[in-house]
């Protein structure tokens, strides 16, 4: 993720190193009880864009993550190493009160539909070469609230072979446009729940819920026109903040069913309905995967052929579409996977091939052709590995 | 420069020695019976369960005890066909994308002594050993893997 350029922060730093500590800590008192693991993934690639009739070469991210576990108490941390920038992507504590009530205290991955805690980071994991945009990271134009801080409570029954359960995120708003790991100093807080049923590598999961934040910035059209009545001042009517500033309270519907076997198929289908409150514009979306182990041996650990279809409309008005757009015009990132935000209907037409060479280590190819209005034949060719090294696993 | 050339003579009765010896001993390590064990104070477990178990769909035992989950090193490739349903590399990536995505910790690979160790000392944790050892410890069989 694309954030503001900054060393770890004293307090990150204190809690990494309390994290070592404990593991070094325990392990020599307790080493028999203490369960963990930390691994290091990295990835990179190339991109021929058709259009701009440019190939691009480029280092993903690095991603090291290490979870602990002492009898019922839980610890994740996850950093990830992008461009100049130390991100700090999970780090909670939980504690196992019954497998009804786990309670975790910290910053998560919303439980939004299936893909986004699936196949997050350490992206060689993935079936696919790129997600799709309803479900891309926040600062490449996802719609979704991907990222949190605040408490998450999960709990799950076993009701023969079948598991329903839940997941409900309470904590800071919208991390992209609003809070910052350090400051969330406003009313505007997000909420996420979701509803699943397990069965084997199978679920279907129901998601609400609720993104407020607040957008500066935004073009007169719409700082002045839709539902919004102008003040005179530069505010909006109903809403006081800051010039040139607009609320959006986003509500979030979706739903999934997805099979997930990593022998066999792969399987998912996710649909999503965004729907501002304010403005009463929205956004829909969804996309299918399908990906077969076709073939492994010896050698050749497992190919991978996959299929994906992704789209992601808006309806005409929408202030948080209108201002990715100003965004991406601002920052000059209307090309490459900008291009996929430029315009507010889109479906994309992907297929390719995974090989895994190992467990560990997996190369993908795959083409994307985007039917978009005033762009036609538009197409992407991709090529990416990526790796995931066991530092330390007990 | 020299050559050394070795006659059928001398190589095909190492070779054939060799052959010998390398089915024996695969075929004696293919041939120890492996078992689930836990610890005697441990709720018993459906077969499925503990497939389920091995795959982290479930982190707790029936009583709710957290698992903890341990695999002996060199463990025969019978149990990830017979428990996990899984190839080894597959149990593998399995394992990476749930660790990734913060669904729990892989199963811990360990020497026969350890687990057993381990087993005796904690009622949530179960683990693959052989059958000979699990019985003459005394731990509960929750699963013969055959």
């Amino acid at each position: 993720m694309k954030r503001n350029k900054k060393q770890i922060s004293f307090i990150h730093s204190f809690i990494l190193s309390f994290f070592l500590s404990l593991i070094r800590v325990v392990s020599l008192g307790r080493a028999q009880e203490l369960g963990g693991f930390m691994y290091l993934y990295g990835e990179m690639g190339g991109d021929y864009f058709s259009d701009e009739k440019i190939l691009n070469f480029r280092v993903g991210q690095i991603d090291l993550l290490s979870s602990l576990r002492f009898e019922r108490v839980e610890g994740f941390f996850e950093a990830v190493f992008e461009h100049e920038v130390v991100d700090v992507e999970r780090l909670y504590l939980g504690y196992d009160f019954h497998k009804l009530f786990t309670l975790r205290l910290g910053r998560f991955h919303t439980p939004v539909g299936y893909f986004i805690r699936e196949w997050h980071h350490g992206l060689y994991l993935m079936p696919t070469i790129r997600k799709p945009l309803i479900v891309e990271f926040e600062d490449m134009g996802g719609p979704l609230p991907y990222h949190i801080i605040g408490f998450e409570a999960e709990g799950y029954t076993d009701i023969g072979e079948i598991r329903p359960g839940y997941i409900i995120d309470i904590g800071t708003g919208n991390l992209q446009f609003g809070a910052s790991n350090e400051w969330d100093f406003d009313k505007e807080k997000t909420f996420v729940g979701k509803l699943f049923v397990r069965k084997g590598f199978g679920e279907i999961s129901i998601s609400v819920g609720y993104d407020p934040f607040r957008i500066k910035g935004l073009p007169p059209s719409i700082m002045h026109g839709g539902n919004h009545q102008s003040m005179g001042d530069g505010t909006q009517g109903g809403t006081q903040g800051e010039e040139g500033e607009i609320r959006i309270q986003n509500f979030l519907l979706g739903d999934n069913i997805s099979y997930n076997n990593i022998s066999g198929l792969i399987a998912l289908v996710e649909a999503f309905l965004i729907r501002d409150l304010e403005s009463k514009k929205s956004g829909w979306g969804g996309f299918v995967i399908l990906s077969y182990h076709a073939f492994g041996s010896e050698v050749i650990y497992s190919i991978r052929p996959y299929l994906q279809v992704a789209t992601l409309d808006w309806q005409d008005g929408n202030p948080f579409f209108e201002r990715l757009q100003a965004k991406l015009q601002e920052e000059g990132e209307g090309g490459g996977y900008g291009a996929r935000n430029l315009f507010n209907k889109h479906i994309e037409y992907s297929a390719g091939l995974k090989v895994g060479i190992s467990p560990e280590f997996a190369v993908k190819i795959g083409i994307s052709f985007f039917d978009m209005k005033k762009i036609k034949d538009r197409y992407f060719i991709s090529l990416s590995a990526g790796w995931g090294i066991p530092i330390f696993e007990r | 420069m020299k050559m050394l050339f070795l006659s059928k003579k001398k190589v095909l009765p190492f070779l054939l020695l060799f052959l010998v010896d390398f089915f024996i001993i695969t075929g004696f390590a293919y041939a120890q019976e492996i078992v689930i064990a836990g610890n005697p104070a441990a709720p018993s477990i459906s077969a499925e369960d503990i497939k389920r178990i091995y795959l982290g769909f479930v982190k707790a035992l029936p009583d709710g005890t957290p698992v903890k989950l341990l695999i002996m090193k060199r463990v025969p490739e019978i149990f990830y066909s017979k428990v996990a349903g899984l190839s080894r590399k597959d149990f593998r990536t399995h394992w990476l994308i749930k660790a990734l995505s913060g669904e729990g910790i892989p199963p811990r690979e360990a020497e026969e002594d350890e687990i057993v160790s381990l087993i005796k000392s904690d009622k949530g944790a179960i683990g693959v050993i052989s059958a000979d050892r699990a019985r003459k410890e005394g731990l509960k069989i929750l699963l013969e893997i055959k």
